[in-house]
């Protein structure tokens, strides 16, 4: 069975994306352990005796064609996991991130939180890409975002290493700085996103 | 989980170009998700309350946005309705829609645990289920994260009570009423067990594998990738004849002409005397 490769493509800048640039946050440890995920999941997704087309289970599982188990593990979605493409991708990112993570954790390698936030978005997009270029779907950018919000409200669910407790302590720092109007400080550029969607 | 917000607006190096990319401030609206999900338990219903917990008005919007955009599936297009199979794909694809891939499927992995717990329906089967293959040792770790992550998500649905008491006083009566384990959609479910982790559950052993294999099959990958670049740039360097000496333009080569210099015929009426130690001429 062949499938094709996505062609690799120069980069592009999407509208309303700032530039991405190399960041003085991000130190070479981070990057490093950013890199090895990624480049697991690349692994996973192009089999090493055929690095040029995708293992057929996750082109299967872009179709929306789930393991029992991975549909129970999003029971609580809501609402509730649908076929569609983009709700196929969000799982299938999720399950793979999920198992790069674990990869990791069995050769000794602690994941951290941001590095696993970051990561599992470039996950996304290799999906998007591997998806468009099989020719599942068609996404537009916003349908992009859209599955990341998504991929990150199942892995939520679903994730291990969430601790809900350290997360509310979060909501309440966004809480505050809307209260104090710092939300762009707090998170750049998200309020003036949330108005170019139509957000109240 | 945590310091997700911390982390918004760093800049990781990606590793590989892609033509469509996640935009940062969708990043940034994802830790609200994150976050307000977590804290407020059914990220739907808060997105459609809207003002009324009393959040500022920027806040409100970003929180309107990560709902709707966390909830879109209800909306989306329907994979076999406006996103048609493509005709360069056609044949691969239905092909795996119609048990292309049941070869992998009929692969000897059916013990009796498994297919009790493969008609299980429930989260306890499920949980059950992952138990049983820990036990027997053959689970990669992916597969056996899954009764945790199950645990966590089970545990997730009382998680409002934990709440700090600012979020649980913004809590509405109807988020606090979350459904405790929705039952499995049936449109989105497959009985077949399909995709990457039904596979690596109906071959465990070879999930094992798989999982440690990969990491150094994408080393040697690597290593060939390196040697790949280093055998081009030698070709480079070697390809035409501009790596050679050559004078600089305007320049010409001077005095004796070496051809009559090393002419054979004066050599020859030469040679090395070893008792005296000069050159002499030949007899």
């Amino acid at each position: 069975m062949e499938n094709p490769t996505p062609m690799v493509q120069p980069e592009q800048k999407a509208a309303n994306m700032p530039p991405a640039t190399d960041s003085a946050d991000v130190s070479p440890e981070e990057q490093a352990i950013y890199d090895m995920m990624v480049r697991e999941a690349l692994g996973i997704i192009y089999p090493e005796d055929d690095p040029g087309n995708a293992r057929p289970q996750i082109l299967e599982n872009l179709r929306g064609e789930f393991d029992q188990q991975v549909m129970q593990m999003f029971a609580q979605a809501e609402p509730p996991v649908q076929q569609t493409a983009q709700d196929a991708l969000a799982v299938t990112a999720v399950i793979l991130t999920m198992m790069v993570e674990a990869m990791l954790a069995q050769k000794g390698t602690d994941v951290a939180d941001d590095v696993a936030f970051y990561a599992g978005a470039e996950i996304i997009e290799l999906l998007v890409e591997l998806a468009e270029t099989v020719g599942i779907a068609d996404f537009q950018q916003n349908e992009v975002d859209d599955i990341a919000l998504r991929a990150m409200d199942l892995y939520r669910m679903a994730s291990p290493r969430v601790d809900t407790e350290a997360l509310t302590a979060e909501f309440e720092e966004i809480i505050a700085a809307g209260e104090a109007g710092k939300l762009n400080d707090l998170l750049p550029g998200a309020e003036q996103y949330a108005q170019s969607r139509g957000g109240a | 989980m945590s310091g997700i917000i911390k982390s918004v607006g760093k800049a990781f190096k990606k590793v590989t170009k892609v033509v469509k990319k996640v935009a940062l401030p969708a990043l940034a609206i994802g830790a609200v998700v994150l976050t307000g999900g977590a804290a407020l338990g059914a990220l739907p219903s808060i997105g459609a309350l809207g003002a009324k917990l009393g959040l500022s008005a920027g806040l409100t919007s970003i929180l309107s946005t990560a709902a709707s955009g966390a909830t879109f599936g209800a909306v989306g297009s329907l994979l076999m309705g406006k996103n048609p199979i493509k005709g360069a794909t056609t044949g691969l694809l239905i092909g795996g829609l119609t048990g292309g891939i049941g070869a992998i499927g009929a692969a000897p992995a059916a013990s009796a645990g498994q297919a009790a717990a493969g008609t299980a329906t429930s989260i306890g089967g499920a949980a059950a289920k992952a138990a049983a293959n820990a036990a027997s040792g053959a689970v990669s770790p992916a597969i056996a994260a899954a009764p945790q992550a199950i645990g966590r998500a089970m545990s997730n649905v009382g998680g409002i009570g934990s709440a700090s008491p600012t979020v649980a006083a913004l809590t509405p009566a109807g988020v606090a009423a979350a459904p405790t384990v929705a039952a499995v959609n049936a449109t989105g479910a497959t009985a077949s067990g399909g995709g990457l982790l039904g596979f690596l559950n109906r071959n465990p052993l070879l999930a094992s594998g798989l999982i440690q294999g990969i990491g150094s099959g994408m080393v040697a990958g690597e290593q060939a990738k390196e040697a790949r670049r280093a055998r081009e740039q030698v070709e480079a360097n070697y390809g035409d004849m501009s790596a050679l000496f050559r004078l600089p333009d305007g320049q010409q080569a001077s005095g004796q002409d070496a051809s009559a210099r090393y002419d054979g015929a004066v050599y020859g009426k030469v040679r090395y005397d070893p008792q005296t130690g000069r050159v002499v001429q030949r007899a």
